[in-house]
């Protein structure tokens, strides 16, 4: 009572001052119209896209803010046109034609007003200057760390066009997930003649990461660190303008914090929940929690340089010792499947064949004692830090299998740093059992296998296994170059048959993907690669 | 001569203190390339490449003297995180926090006062031993605890209270001083007010429990001081009513001590900002220092570290000047605030 | 009971500071003998059990039993406070009455090393050694005592001067004592209460420190039970298993409360003295 009266007394002297104010300052409200309230894991790290690779980043700009020539159809991997039209491939399968729509045109914010709308100069200026550091709209000193990532940098000898709405991309080679890699977020369309202005006026390139400028669905308004993204609908989306009037990405980097603030109605949408409090969640009358497969995988990698992990029969006891199921049971609780592979059953190329794992503490004892190790040994597990999308919660799953361990003599000793130092000391080899992770980019099983177990993947740093196989090697490459799905699809197989007989990890789980939404959100679609899309929704 | 002596001196600190926050984040293993490269693979010259990127490459004593030459002038260079001239993230930050200071300061000191002479003035009666017995839990409790706690039911099962933020997101709060409270009358819609209020009492008073602790204890026992004085006992044997005595002999000479009480409160408030940030989301510094060292945003971290050492340093100075001047005894009446 | 003891507990804040605290070095002593389950044992599909007679106070999320982890766990909250209180006894003791006897440039060299360790927030500080030196039990206890040694020093130091400058240890001195007789003989002994007030603050600050570094998650590493981790780990559970946060979280303040009122009435009784 007492509060709501002082409430009275500030609000009544409000109004005066306010009156006063809005005559000095001009500021607008935005209460009446449509807005969606997106409550995510952390801050972005920018708005350029062709820059980040963290997923809120790409959430808050690529999927936001730009669009690409080709882009995934919502809620599929299937590929459709975006600001292409159509496109053609050679028979040679080294030249890519793209016929660009017309009339898309670019937001506009307080520094610049573009002056026409998207053409063929745009989407070479967006692949240039990520192909060469050298272009003179290059950010100087950036790093272009996706497009390097999917090796881009190797593959493109040239993008040109022959109109100004055609556009050619000259590859050195054949590669299957081309197209695919165009509808990465990383190949969004920026505006060249924005980057000109940005150069000539003095303003600099960097000002592309604080203010961006794209054909996507929504405007950037602001942005606050670590407390929110703004946005509003673009009224002249190629598309359609977006049926919301203002999005809002509101940080909030604690999941049981989110999880409280979608309960208590503050927010519409939610990242990254935690499995623990999916059911709480469900429970809740106002609010909907939708799981889809999702394309990723968490594993414990045995690092293969160190003894005694090059025997194969250490990493065959210690994956017998181990209950995946009661771990899943525990720490996804439903909102996991356990592993066999290191791909997801929802890739295609899946090997449904190879040996599931099972638990056999007797045999694990008789193969640690024939590889020399009657009575175990001790050994340290590295447990991953921070929570990410395939795995809840790193500390825990440790303490689950630490405890297995024991059974079968081996003392396990748990360590763990702050993620920067992990990721440091576990790319230079430090470790002996590591947790670690993958979120696929583009759903080609290359973007699993390669990356994680190729043998150049070692000295790259995320092959954490430390594993080179010879055989496994040569079907990755083979299929790589290879572009008939089916021939890749049996060579993919035969790789993880080798996989599951050499046991460089020992795999945990796909994660599914919780997206939680209120009942207020209409028109939501889960996407598989985890990216958040809010064109087509509206609220209630 | 003397001039010269103090100058010397605030050159060591400044040196000391720009040591310290340069190092201290280098000493901690792993580095911001690492960060940005993430689970993926990178090559050498990649690494090489961000490494050049973000002057890593250069050798550690350029970069120190570097750092220390623009610390001088201000200036601490752009964050790896936001790519933004730290000052200017700074420019939104501290007013975040000194805000939630001064208001869990305020709440604090009026409760913690009136409490305290209520149970000094009615010694032995349940006022007496209520506010005792707060205090010492107070100033016992374990702030995480209690800040879940908080949240859990008042903002979650009775939603009275947001769990965490600053104000509500629809709102536009132009950036005027950075202090919402005074900012949001500047926004278009009156509610923002209402709404930077609501948003500010929880983490306002979880914040100011161990001050509230504090400062009930040290009213209460230096009321109870000067009353023993003979002068104030004269006073009361003259026959003046108790009201006069309590406010004109007693108060007026225990003030003082509960101002300085106060003082050591507030240096308490602003460490412990880093918990209640933390707790409640609250865009301050305190959290932002934090979430700063976890990415390893070396700018960030240094700027953050120079300033809270150098508040530090100051506040202590002047807590410990005012406490020989008045009580010296009272030295040993702190607490960390976590 | 001899008076002199029963006068020291007449005052309530050490009766119950005492009484609190026994209760805890009793579980603390319990626990290296008799553990229920052993902490780290996880009963397969027995998470999340609520208290029963099987387990006293129910599992946690992984099924461990509550109450063994409970027990378990005083061994690092209240066994770092004592292992910090002496640790900071220790080195503050003897620094501060090094610096406070001989003067000069050791008392000079010692304050400054202490106004550098006091120029930083204390969680700050704590949170930067543990991340340096990688979280572990040990490395734990020195970020802990890092932050608690400086406020001993600053008292013994302060305390010992008051006595330097008394006619006895002049006398002494003009006597001809050894410099280790009067520092053990008459400073030590006169310091002693002094000290014994501030190692119950120390202890204090350890327990929270302790805690408020497992809750950020630079704590004691897993799988021990360190209380502030348990309280952490079962924050997402409020509403599912709430015991497995308030009994943690209790105990964390009692315990700090015991610690607290004994240091409380302790120098209540120097100042009547």
């Amino acid at each position: 009572m007492l509060l709501d009266i002082s409430f009275n007394v500030k609000g009544g002297f409000m109004k005066k001052v306010n009156v006063f104010f809005l005559t000095l300052f001009f500021a607008y409200k935005v209460t009446a119209a449509q807005n969606l309230i997106y409550c995510i894991e952390g801050s972005p790290a920018s708005f350029n896209p062709q820059l980040v690779s963290d997923g809120v980043s790409l959430n808050a700009s690529a999927r936001t803010i730009f669009n690409r020539l080709v882009e995934f159809k919502p809620g599929s991997t299937e590929i459709i046109p975006g600001l292409a039209e159509s496109w053609k491939i050679s028979k040679d399968k080294k030249t890519y034609t793209f016929k660009l729509k017309k009339n898309v045109p670019f937001h506009s914010n307080d520094l610049f007003t573009p002056k026409r709308t998207m053409t063929a100069d745009d989407v070479i200026y967006s692949f240039k200057a990520q192909m060469s550091t050298k272009h003179p709209l290059s950010i100087p000193a950036a790093n272009y760390e996706y497009f390097k990532a999917m090796e881009l940098e190797t593959l493109i000898s040239d993008v040109k066009k022959t109109d100004e709405y055609t556009v050619v991309f000259e590859l050195k080679r054949p590669e299957a997930p081309f197209l695919a890699d165009l509808a990465m977020d990383f190949a969004s369309i920026l505006s060249a003649e924005y980057a000109e202005f940005l150069v000539s006026s003095g303003k600099g390139l960097k000002t592309l990461e604080t203010k961006p400028i794209g054909t996507g669905p929504f405007v950037f308004k602001s942005y606050q660190k670590d407390s929110s993204v703004k946005y509003t609908a673009f009224d002249r989306y190629f598309k359609g303008k977006a049926k919301i009037d203002n999005l809002i990405f509101v940080i909030v980097t604690d999941s049981t914090v989110r999880s409280q603030k979608m309960k208590s109605g503050e927010c519409d949408v939610m990242s990254q929940p935690d499995p623990q409090d999916i059911a709480s969640l469900s429970q809740n009358k106002d609010i909907k929690v939708i799981s889809t497969e999702g394309l990723n995988i968490a594993y414990l990698a045995f690092n293969t340089e160190k003894k005694p992990f090059d025997n194969v029969k250490v990493r065959e006891a210690l994956s017998l010792a181990m209950n995946k199921k009661s771990y899943v049971d525990v720490l996804y609780k439903s909102q996991g499947v356990t592993a066999k592979n290191p791909i997801p059953p929802t890739m295609w190329s899946y090997n449904t064949k190879t040996a599931e794992g099972v638990v056999d503490i007797v045999l694990a004892k008789k193969l640690l004692a024939e590889a020399g190790y009657p009575n175990g040994f001790e050994t340290e597990m590295w447990t991953l830090p921070v929570t990410r999308a395939y795995l809840p919660n790193g500390k825990k799953m440790g303490e689950m299998m630490q405890a297995d361990l024991a059974k079968i003599g081996v003392k396990v000793k748990l360590v763990t740093f702050d993620w920067p130092t992990y990721l440091q000391k576990s790319k230079l080899g430090e470790h002996q059992m590591i947790q670690f992770g993958w979120v696929g980019d583009n759903g080609d099983p290359d973007n699993f296998m390669n990356v994680l177990l190729g043998c150049a993947a070692i000295k790259a740093g995320s092959n954490y296994a430390r594993w080179c196989n010879k055989g496994f090697d040569d079907l990755l490459q083979k299929a790589k170059e290879e572009s008939t799905q089916s021939k890749r699809t049996v060579m993919y197989k035969s790789a993880q048959e080798i996989f599951t007989k050499e046991k460089p990890w020992f795999p945990i789980a796909h994660a599914k993907q919780n997206k939680v939404i209120s009942n207020k959100v209409q028109g939501y679609t889960a996407n598989p690669f985890g990216y958040e899309q809010f064109e087509n929704v509206s609220i209630k | 001569m003397k001039l010269f002596g103090s100058f010397l001196k605030i050159l060591g600190y400044f040196l000391f203190i720009s040591l310290v926050s340069f190092s201290i984040i280098r000493l901690i293993p792993g580095d911001p390339v690492q960060n940005i490269i993430g689970e993926r693979g990178a090559s050498e010259e990649h690494v090489a490449e961000i490494t050049k990127n973000l002057g890593l490459d250069q050798p550690i004593y350029i970069q120190f003297y570097k750092f220390a030459v623009n610390a001088l002038t201000g200036n601490f260079g752009e964050s790896i995180v936001t790519k933004q001239p730290v000052m200017s993230d700074f420019k939104v930050l501290w007013p975040a926090t000194v805000e939630l200071a001064l208001v869990a300061l305020l709440w604090s000191s009026i409760i913690g006062i009136l409490l305290g002479t209520l149970a000094a003035v009615k010694r032995n009666s349940i006022w007496d031993y209520g506010s005792v017995s707060l205090s010492t839990v107070g100033f016992a409790m374990p702030l995480f605890w209690w800040g879940l706690i908080v949240i859990f039911f008042f903002a979650v099962k009775l939603s009275l209270f947001p769990v965490s933020g600053r104000v509500d997101v629809i709102y536009d709060i132009p950036y005027v001083t950075g202090f919402f409270f005074i900012d949001s009358l500047f926004s278009a819609d009156k509610t923002a007010f209402i709404s930077s209020l609501k948003y500010m009492v929880l983490p306002a008073f979880v914040l100011g429990t161990v001050p509230l602790a504090l400062i009930v204890r040290i009213t209460r026992a230096s009321i109870i001081d000067v009353a023993n004085e003979d002068y104030v006992r004269t006073a009361r044997a003259k026959g003046l009513p108790y009201k006069v005595v309590l406010f004109k002999h007693i108060f007026k000479n225990a003030l003082p001590q509960i101002i300085t009480s106060i003082g050591l409160a507030l240096g308490q408030l602003l460490t412990g900002a880093i918990m209640t940030e933390t707790l409640f989301s609250w865009p301050g510094m305190g959290r932002w220092l934090v979430k700063s060292i976890e990415a390893r945003d070396y700018p960030a971290v240094q700027a953050g570290v120079f300033y809270s050492m150098a508040i530090v340093i100051v506040v202590n100075w002047l807590t410990d000047e005012c406490v020989k001047m008045v009580n010296p005894k009272m030295r040993d009446q702190q607490r960390s605030s976590t | 009971m001899n008076t002199a003891v029963k006068k020291i507990f007449r005052q309530k804040s050490i009766l119950f500071g005492t009484i609190l605290f026994s209760f805890f070095m009793i579980m603390l002593l319990v626990s290296f003998v008799w553990i229920p389950y052993g902490y780290d044992i996880i009963f397969d599909g027995k998470s999340l059990v609520a208290p029963s007679a099987e387990f006293f106070l129910g599992t946690d999320d992984l099924g461990r039993d509550l109450f063994s982890r409970l027990l378990k766990g005083s061994q690092f909250s209240l066994g770092i406070g004592l292992v910090v209180g002496g640790i900071s006894i220790f080195f503050g003791a003897s620094l501060g009455l090094s610096a406070a006897y001989f003067g000069r440039r050791i008392d000079f060299f010692f304050t400054q090393i202490m106004n550098a360790l006091q120029a930083m927030p204390s969680l700050l500080l704590a949170l930067f050694v543990v991340a340096i030196l990688g979280p572990s039990i040990t490395n734990t206890i020195i970020s802990v005592a890092l932050v608690s040694i400086p406020s001993m020093y600053r008292l013994v130091r302060s305390q010992a001067l008051v006595e330097m400058s008394k006619e006895y240890i002049q006398s002494a001195k003009a006597l001809g004592a050894s410099d280790k007789r009067i520092i053990f003989r008459h400073l030590l002994p006169n310091c002693a209460t002094a000290v014994l007030v501030q190692s119950a603050v120390c202890c204090s600050e350890a327990i929270l420190n302790t805690a408020a570094l497992g809750f950020l998650g630079l704590g004691i590493p897993a799988p021990y039970p360190e209380w502030g981790t348990m309280l952490a780990d079962s924050r997402n559970l409020m509403e599912s298993a709430p015991q497995l946060m308030w009994i943690p979280g209790l105990c964390l303040l009692l315990l700090i409360l015991s610690t607290q009122l004994l240091s409380d009435g302790f120098r209540d009784q120097l100042k009547r003295k």
